[in-house]
């Protein structure tokens, strides 16, 4: 044992992309997903009591809608 | 897998993203395991990068800078991952502040640990909430898995990072994308732990921004994914809680 971790417990090519979150030229490869994940409009019944109706029409007021 | 880029390393350089670096190396077996992996880039670590920039078509400087780190990053384990987030948190600190660090911390371990997030809308959503969890590296260590949705993991990363609730429901385990959009204010450019809202109200998604034109967006069982926050078309605005 090396500390935690087993010698030899090298990271195993899993064909994952890795990404390295920096600014500058050297993303590994590129993150973007495909596809639209993310659809909550059926929770949102669930949960409109939890927004007045003034919140809701400030909000759109300052969205300019 | 995420692998930040922290800082320019260079002989002399300490802290634990060195130790990182010590370790990737051995990975892609331009250093021996050993006893003596210290945080401290010295002479042997140098030549050991140079070793690494000469194979792999780099400026053989012996620095390590993003473009030798985006050819070792694939090399980094988990662990090795978690210290280079964990120092690019504490750097963020002094800019960004604490709380939005932690935030973009807990995403970045949570993104690693997707095949332990799972993805609903029922009652099992705002587990870190409900669970009162502090750090999602121990309670992924432990084999805990996680059911989030997108605006129940972003309200996580808020809670573990004790930033205020973006719901302002106090952290009582409620909250959507529409509590989400009413409160905080809207930004233009995006900073780090800023959520961003797709559709019209009450909204569709809600991702958080970690840096680097980034986003982490749990919106399926697939989740969480690093991408662009404009990977979709219905991209509407950001929101910042502090």
């Amino acid at each position: 044992m090396i500390g935690r971790f087993k010698r030899g417990e090298a990271p195993v090519d899993t064909g994952e992309p890795v990404y390295t979150l920096t600014d500058e030229d050297g993303d590994a490869q590129d993150p973007y997903v495909e596809g639209e994940d993310g659809d909550n409009s059926e929770l949102a019944p669930q949960y409109e009591g939890l927004v007045s109706q003034e919140e809701i029409d400030r909000h759109l007021a300052e969205e300019g809608k | 897998m995420i692998v930040p880029y922290t800082r320019a390393l260079h002989r002399g350089s300490k802290g634990i993203d060195v130790l990182a670096t010590k370790r990737a190396l051995a990975h892609a077996h331009y250093r021996r395991w050993g006893f003596g992996f210290t945080k401290t880039a010295g002479p042997r670590w140098v030549t050991d990068i140079r070793k690494f920039q000469k194979d792999h078509g780099l400026k053989q400087d012996g620095q390590y800078g993003p473009k030798t780190h985006a050819k070792l990053a694939r090399y980094f384990d988990r662990y090795g991952a978690r210290l280079m987030s964990l120092k690019k948190k504490q750097l963020q600190q002094a800019t960004i502040g604490r709380g939005p660090a932690e935030a973009v911390h807990q995403a970045i371990v949570a993104y690693n640990n997707a095949g332990l997030v799972h993805y609903t809308q029922s009652g099992l959503r705002m587990e870190i909430v409900r669970r009162g969890i502090k750090d999602l590296a121990k309670w992924f260590a432990a084999r805990n898995s996680l059911y989030e949705d997108c605006s129940s993991s972003s309200t996580g990363f808020y809670y573990i990072a004790g930033m205020p609730d973006p719901n302002d429901l106090h952290y009582n385990g409620q909250g959507f994308t529409g509590t989400i959009a009413v409160h905080g204010r809207r930004v233009s450019t995006p900073a780090p732990a800023d959520l961003g809202l797709y559709g019209s109200y009450p909204y569709r998604h809600v991702v958080i921004y970690v840096g680097g034109g980034r986003c982490v967006s749990h919106g399926s069982e697939s989740g969480p994914k690093l991408t662009s926050p404009y990977y979709r078309s219905d991209f509407s605005h950001w929101r910042r809680y502090v």
